[in-house]
């Protein structure tokens, strides 16, 4: 029997081992972590194989049931967790791990060019800037949300999910948007936006945001987006905000 | 598939995924230091004196760094081994904080704030320090729970001192606090037994981790941003709300100072306060202390840092304003 309770616990290690090298290797890893924290996951996986054939072969014979059973649990959670798409309202949905591929980071509409930057980046951008307005224009991508609050004073949100170690601590990050009919977009709604950052003269009612799952829903008042264009777009292939550059070419 | 299921596994996972590295390599830790470091060399290079010890333990992160997933292993086997409880007290709660990679995780997310870097180090080093000096002279046999067995080798009656035979029982603690016969840290144990006392003591942490995981997904999907935002006006609210945030929702340390400066709104006090309680005291870690450690120390390791940080967090919030 104690043999057996050994042998369970490197079986568990092992799976622990195998689930983990399998979402480093097949992609499912970006659901739960950033990616920069790939190898030390597939390092960590590698070591947990090892030690789980070794611990198979010469079980330990104090294991402890309490620890099996917790463990069997956490391997079913694992079972759901990594299967099917998540949603966090949107944000998640049809998430896949395609490389980016390099692409020129400003673009020109109208004759006017934009530096592409994700919604962290042009925050942080915009912090450091000493003037009333932030020089530059810029092209960034969100979901549109919108509020009772916030169709009352013209403007909707634009938030995109920022990612810095794991999804316990992804937050939802952006920037109000003026426009005189926010009707036009549906909440959840892709957009990109080209346009420039000007600060709010006074502070606006707490717009009351909420997103299913994360840690905060935070509104980088009193920054605001005043639009040139605005143009619907499909879901990026990684939603995700997981790298954030304070100089071009941005992550977007 | 309900939503908030799926969104209550994903955490749990992400959670988990994120303490492995530092979980493992503190099993790892905590198995070498049984297996070959016996006590004898560690109180050999140990300080002698209090406070030089005291210094030891709260700069040790800087050549040992870990998480506070890690870390609790390491400081049940470094007791276990007979270093004094105010080196390895100290150790534990400094360490989270005070090594390389958290202290530039910090500066980058405060955007090259130093005062946000050394206020940090200020808190956490005021709470190791309190609490290493409190435990100073305490037999560390005193500190650790007694049920504690799971020491993978023991003595046998047979040879009292020569051999040792893996899969048996004894009381846990190092020469100096169990028989006396018994020889920890031998030289000849193979890398085999390494691992697999190695997956014990990922096994035996990773329950806890996978727990406070449980409760912090919970807290997850029915906590109300909207009852934080109350209190971000008021400097004393501000700091006890985001220190029970910090409590709840245990972000490991290398992430949480995105996280606090995330909380634009709030003071910087209340962020500071966030980033210093979370790599003490949170969920996982107070299922982690319950497990290793006697209640009155666990009460303490909750307590003495949540006031240290509340009121130096308050001080220092009145002082900026």
């Amino acid at each position: 029997m104690k043999r057996i309770g050994g042998v369970i616990e490197g079986l568990i290690v092992l799976a622990i081992g195998a689930y983990a090298n399998a979402l480093v290797v097949f992609g499912d890893y970006w659901r739960f972590l950033n990616p920069k924290f790939k190898w030390l996951t597939g390092a960590t996986a590698a070591m947990l194989l090892l030690t789980g054939t070794l611990a198979l072969f010469n079980p330990n014979k104090r294991f402890k049931v309490s620890r099996i059973l917790i463990f069997l649990l956490f391997l079913r959670i694992f079972s759901i967790g990594v299967t099917g798409s998540l949603s966090f309202g949107n944000f998640l949905s049809g998430f896949s791990h395609k490389e980016k591929t390099e692409e020129s980071s400003r673009v020109t509409l109208n004759g006017l060019e934009y530096v592409k930057i994700n919604l962290v980046e042009l925050h942080l951008l915009s912090e450091k800037a000493d003037s009333e307005k932030t020089a530059g224009r810029y092209l960034v991508r969100g979901i549109v949300r919108r509020t009772p609050e916030l169709d009352g004073v013209g403007q909707f949100a634009l938030m995109r999910v920022s990612v810095f170690c794991c999804l316990a601590d992804a937050v939802a990050t952006g920037f109000r948007v003026r426009y005189d009919r926010p009707e036009e977009f549906t909440d959840g709604q892709w957009v990109e936006v080209y346009g420039t950052v000007e600060r709010l003269p006074q502070k606006l009612p707490e717009p009351h945001l909420h997103t299913q799952g994360m840690l905060l829903t935070i509104l980088y008042d009193p920054q605001l987006l005043v639009p040139d264009k605005i143009l619907p777009i499909g879901e990026p292939q990684i939603p995700f905000m997981f790298d954030f550059r304070t100089q071009e070419p941005y992550a977007y | 598939m309900d939503q908030n299921l799926r969104v209550f596994c994903s955490t749990i996972i992400a959670i988990f995924l994120e303490a492995s590295p530092f979980l493992f390599l503190g099993s790892l830790l905590s198995a070498l230091v049984e297996l070959y470091l016996p006590e004898d060399k560690i109180q050999r290079v140990l300080p002698k004196g209090r406070l030089l010890g005291l210094a030891y333990g709260l700069f040790a992160g800087m050549l040992i760094p870990t998480c506070e997933c890690g870390v609790v292993s390491i400081v049940r086997r470094f007791l276990k081994r007979g270093v004094p409880p105010h080196v390895a007290i100290t150790y534990m709660l400094s360490a989270p904080v005070i090594n390389p990679l958290v202290l530039a995780a910090t500066y980058v997310a405060f955007q090259g704030n130093i005062w946000m870097v050394l206020g940090r180090v200020s808190l956490v080093a005021a709470c190791a320090v309190s609490l290493g000096w409190a435990t100073s002279g305490i037999n560390p046999a005193l500190l650790l729970r007694q049920k504690e067995e799971d020491s993978f080798f023991v003595h046998t009656p047979s040879a009292c001192g020569d051999s040792i035979e893996p899969g048996a029982s004894d009381t846990g603690f190092g020469p100096g606090l169990a028989s006396g016969c018994y020889s920890p840290g031998r030289q000849d144990v193979g890398l085999t037994q390494v691992f697999v006392r190695t997956a014990s003591e990922f096994l035996d942490m990773g329950k806890y981790v996978i727990l406070g995981g449980i409760v912090v997904a919970s807290l997850k999907i029915s906590l109300s941003q909207d009852v934080l935002l109350l209190f971000q006006e008021n400097v004393f609210l501000s700091v006890g709300a985001l220190m029970l945030l910090a409590i709840l929702v245990s972000v490991c340390s290398e992430a949480d100072a995105f996280v606090a400066a995330a909380f634009s709104t709030f003071p910087a006090a209340a962020r500071l306060s966030f980033v210093a309680i979370g790599p003490m005291v949170d969920l996982k870690l107070i299922f982690m202390y319950a497990a290793v450690f006697k209640k009155r120390v666990v009460l303490a390791l909750v307590l003495v840092p949540s006031a240290v940080v509340y009121l130096l967090s308050i001080l220092l919030g009145m002082i900026l304003r």
